[in-house]
């Protein structure tokens, strides 16, 4: 599975709702189009971490504001 | 067998050089417990006598700067470490002094995800982590919520949060008094590891009702 299908997943569990996620691409942004707030984020975060095996620090999540910079973020950490 | 056994257990030691600089301060406030005259009680007015064992978050109001030492003498005998804000932490003196003293510093205004982390070391480790969930001093009530980032730390740990309610003394020669709430596991509410959005505001609201039973309690208990 690819890492846009895994982080659909994780945002399926944290919003609930399939019509939110459905149209979920790289260039969506988490404020302004998803409405989340930091305890959200966190949330997200946390998961990821669990999902992909990483460690975010807080200079990460100062950076990520779409899907897109996330899926970047996993690969660097990967790496 | 037996004996590979005996030798490779571990004997636990009451004095750990890495806790030194939380303990000496921790002996100080035991030998001040007779001054203290702290009075604890559960929600129904009974003599707290409940041993706390293992990992939690003791979860208090906050009025004043003598807060974390006044409930951390609460549980004379766990080690307590204490989440402090970064306003507080990055003072060049004070800041040092407070992170060996057992204090974990949290931005407040960002996401502080190496916060979260370090707070859940602590109490996977067996620790007392004392935090103020409204975030700062809250003198009048003013019905400030509480913040969702207890919760969070809860639920990366498997913590309880235990809450604990206490109003400054009307003179000075009174004894201290607090009231120590059930234990609020967040986990039993949560269907995943992590909350979605919707789960976050209920346990949030859930968190801040077993804040309040606490307050009513000790209004109930001791008067206003």
């Amino acid at each position: 599975m690819d890492k846009l299908s895994r982080l659909k997943e994780i945002f399926s569990d944290l919003f609930g709702d399939e019509n939110k996620i459905k149209d979920i691409n790289e260039q969506t942004r988490f404020i302004e189009d998803l409405g989340m707030n930091s305890i959200a984020m966190l949330s997200m975060a946390i998961s990821i971490e669990d999902e992909f095996g990483i460690k975010f620090q807080n200079e990460d999540l100062k950076n990520l504001n779409t899907v897109g910079d996330v899926i970047q973020c996993i690969s660097a950490k990967q790496a | 067998m037996k004996k590979i056994q005996e030798k490779t257990k571990k004997k636990k030691s009451i004095i750990n050089i890495k806790y030194l600089p939380m303990d000496i301060p921790r002996i100080i406030l035991l030998l001040s417990q007779p001054f203290l005259r702290f009075y604890k009680t559960d929600e129904h007015g009974n003599k707290y006598t409940e041993k706390l064992r293992g990992g939690a978050i003791i979860a208090a109001n906050h009025i004043g700067f003598g807060d974390a030492v006044a409930i951390a003498s609460l549980f004379p005998f766990r080690r307590t470490f204490y989440l402090v804000a970064e306003v507080v932490m990055n003072k060049p003196v004070i800041g040092r002094l407070l992170k060996g003293a057992g204090c974990i510093k949290i931005e407040r205004k960002s996401t502080d995800i190496e916060a979260i982390r370090r707070c859940s070391e602590v109490l996977k480790n067996n620790k007392l982590l004392l935090m103020f969930p409204e975030g700062k001093i809250i003198r009048n009530d003013s019905g400030e919520g509480v913040k969702s980032g207890a919760l969070l730390i809860a639920l990366q740990s498997g913590a309880p949060i235990i809450p604990v309610y206490s109003e400054k003394k009307n003179h000075w020669y009174e004894r201290k008094k607090a009231v120590i709430g059930k234990p609020f596991f967040p986990k039993d509410y949560c269907k995943g590891r992590m909350p979605s959005i919707a789960e976050t505001k209920e346990l949030t609201e859930k968190f801040a009702k077993s804040l309040d039973k606490c307050k009513k309690a000790y209004y109930n208990i001791f008067g206003r």
